[in-house]
C-alpha cells in the first residue's frame, strides 16, 4: 500500500479516475482529522475541500518523499490552524449545533467502522490536543511515527513521548479495552 | 454534509478560480514588466547627465585671454602669478588684451617703475626725475580732453601682491590707488605703448 502515491501519479499523467480514488480514500478521513482542530465539520469539510484543491491547483508540489496522505494531512493541519487563528467569533444557534453534531456523528461512523476505535475516539476528547493528535494519526489514520511526526511538524522521539504519555491517560480512562487497542 | 460528488465538484470548481486568479496576477505582473524595465533603462541612461558636471565656470579651462571684466575685477587664474592687463579705445577701436608672458610682464613693470618712479609691488610713490611737477601734491589732475578722441588705456598690473591700476589718457598716466597724475613725455608714451600695444595704436 503506498497510501495514495501511485494513484496520485495516475492523475498527473491526466486520469480524472484517479483523483475520485485519492478522495474516496481520504476524504472523510481529513475532515475527521481536521475537526479536532476546529471542532466544527461544516468548517472542517470546507477545508478539506480546500486542502484537496490544493492537490490540483499545485500538482507538482508534492514531490513524493512522503505518503500522499502524510501530505494531504499536513495540508489540512496547516490550513485547520490557519482558520483557527482568523476564525471570528460566531454566535451560537441551536438549530447548526444539532446538524453539526449529526453530521460529526455521520463521519463518525463512516471514518471509524470499529465500535472500539470509537470509545477510545470518545476518550481521546479528554486528552490533550497534541496527545489525541499523535494517537489520532498513528492508531486512527495507520501512518508510521516519523510520518505523524512530520504532519505534526515534530520529531520522532517527541511523538513518541506524547503515545507513551497518551497511553497511559488512557488507560487510566478506558481501562483495558483502551489499552489493548492501544 | 455534502455528498461525493457535490464535493468533488466544489473542488475543481475552486480550484479554476485559483487557477484563473493565478493567471490575471501573472498577466498584470507582464504587463507591467516592460514599463520597469523602460523606467530602469530611462534612469540609467539619464543618469550621468544629471550628476554635477565636475568643469565648474570657474576653472582654469574655460578662462579665455580676452577678458571683459572691469579692472577692479582679480583674474582667478590661480597659475599666473603676474600679469598685465591692458583694456582700451585706441585708433582701431576698443580693445582688450591680457599678457601673461612673464618676460613682457617683467618688462611692462620696470618701464612703468622707472617712468611713474613707482614701486608697483610696494604701491609707495615716487616723484620721477623726467616728470613734470604738479602743482601741489593733492591737486586734481586735469581730465583729459575727450572732445579730440584720444586714446585711452587702463592698465592693470597683477602680481602676487596685488593689482594696481594705471590709466593713460593721452599723454597723461594717472595712478587710480592715490590719484597722482604724471605727464608723459612723447619718448615715455611711445616706450609704454610699444610694449604692449604694438598692432593696435600706434599713430
Amino acid at each position: 500500500m503506498d497510501n495514495g502515491a501511485s494513484s496520485y501519479r495516475r492523475f498527473l499523467d491526466g486520469d480524472e479516475s484517479a483523483f475520485d480514488e485519492i478522495m474516496r480514500e481520504m476524504f472523510d478521513n481529513l475532515v475527521f482529522f481536521i475537526d479536532r482542530y476546529v471542532h466544527d465539520v461544516h468548517a472542517a469539510e470546507d477545508i478539506a475541500i480546500d486542502t484537496f484543491s490544493d492537490l490540483v491547483v499545485n500538482r507538482r508540489r508534492y514531490n513524493f518523499k512522503v505518503t500522499l496522505k502524510t501530505y494531504v494531512f499536513m495540508l489540512g493541519r496547516s490550513r485547520a490552524l490557519n482558520y483557527i487563528k482568523h476564525r471570528k467569533i460566531l454566535t451560537f444557534e441551536e438549530l447548526d449545533e444539532a446538524e453539526n453534531i449529526a453530521d460529526r456523528e455521520t463521519l463518525e461512523e463512516t471514518v471509524l467502522s470499529d465500535e472500539l476505535k470509537r470509545t477510545v475516539n470518545a476518550a481521546l476528547g479528554k486528552l490533550p490536543e497534541e496527545m489525541h493528535t499523535a494517537v489520532h494519526l498513528v492508531y486512527f489514520e495507520e501512518l508510521t511515527y516519523e510520518e505523524a511526526a512530520k504532519v505534526m511538524k515534530k520529531n520522532r522521539k517527541q511523538v513518541d513521548n506524547l503515545l507513551y504519555r497518551a497511553k497511559k491517560e488512557l488507560r487510566d480512562i478506558l481501562g483495558k479495552d483502551g489499552e489493548e487497542l492501544l | 454534509m455534502k455528498d461525493f460528488q457535490e464535493r468533488k465538484a466544489e473542488i475543481f470548481r475552486r480550484s479554476e478560480k485559483r487557477i484563473a486568479q493565478r493567471r490575471r496576477r501573472k498577466r498584470a505582473i507582464m504587463s507591467c514588466l516592460p514599463l520597469l524595465i523602460c523606467i530602469a533603462v530611462l534612469s540609467a541612461v539619464k543618469l550621468p547627465f544629471l550628476t554635477v558636471h565636475k568643469d565648474g565656470v570657474n576653472s582654469p579651462s574655460e578662462q579665455t585671454a580676452i577678458d571683459t571684466v572691469s579692472p577692479s575685477d582679480s583674474v582667478s587664474d590661480a597659475t599666473v602669478s603676474s600679469a598685465v592687463k591692458i583694456q582700451g579705445d585706441g585708433y582701431s577701436g576698443f580693445f582688450s588684451e591680457v599678457i601673461e608672458d612673464p618676460e613682457k610682464v617683467e618688462n611692462i613693470k620696470s618701464v612703468m617703475e622707472e617712468i611713474c618712479g613707482t614701486d608697483l609691488s610696494s604701491g609707495k610713490y615716487e616723484a620721477p626725475a623726467g616728470a613734470l611737477p604738479q602743482p601741489g601734491g593733492n591737486a586734481v589732475p586735469e581730465k583729459p580732453d575727450e572732445s579730440k578722441s584720444t586714446p585711452s588705456y587702463t592698465v592693470t598690473v597683477i602680481s602676487p601682491e596685488g593689482e594696481k591700476v594705471y590709466r593713460i589718457s593721452g599723454k597723461e598716466l594717472t595712478n587710480e590707488e592715490n590719484g597722482s597724475q604724471i605727464t608723459l613725455t612723447d619718448e615715455q608714451l611711445k616706450e609704454i605703448t610699444s610694449l604692449f600695444l604694438s598692432n593696435r595704436m600706434m599713430p
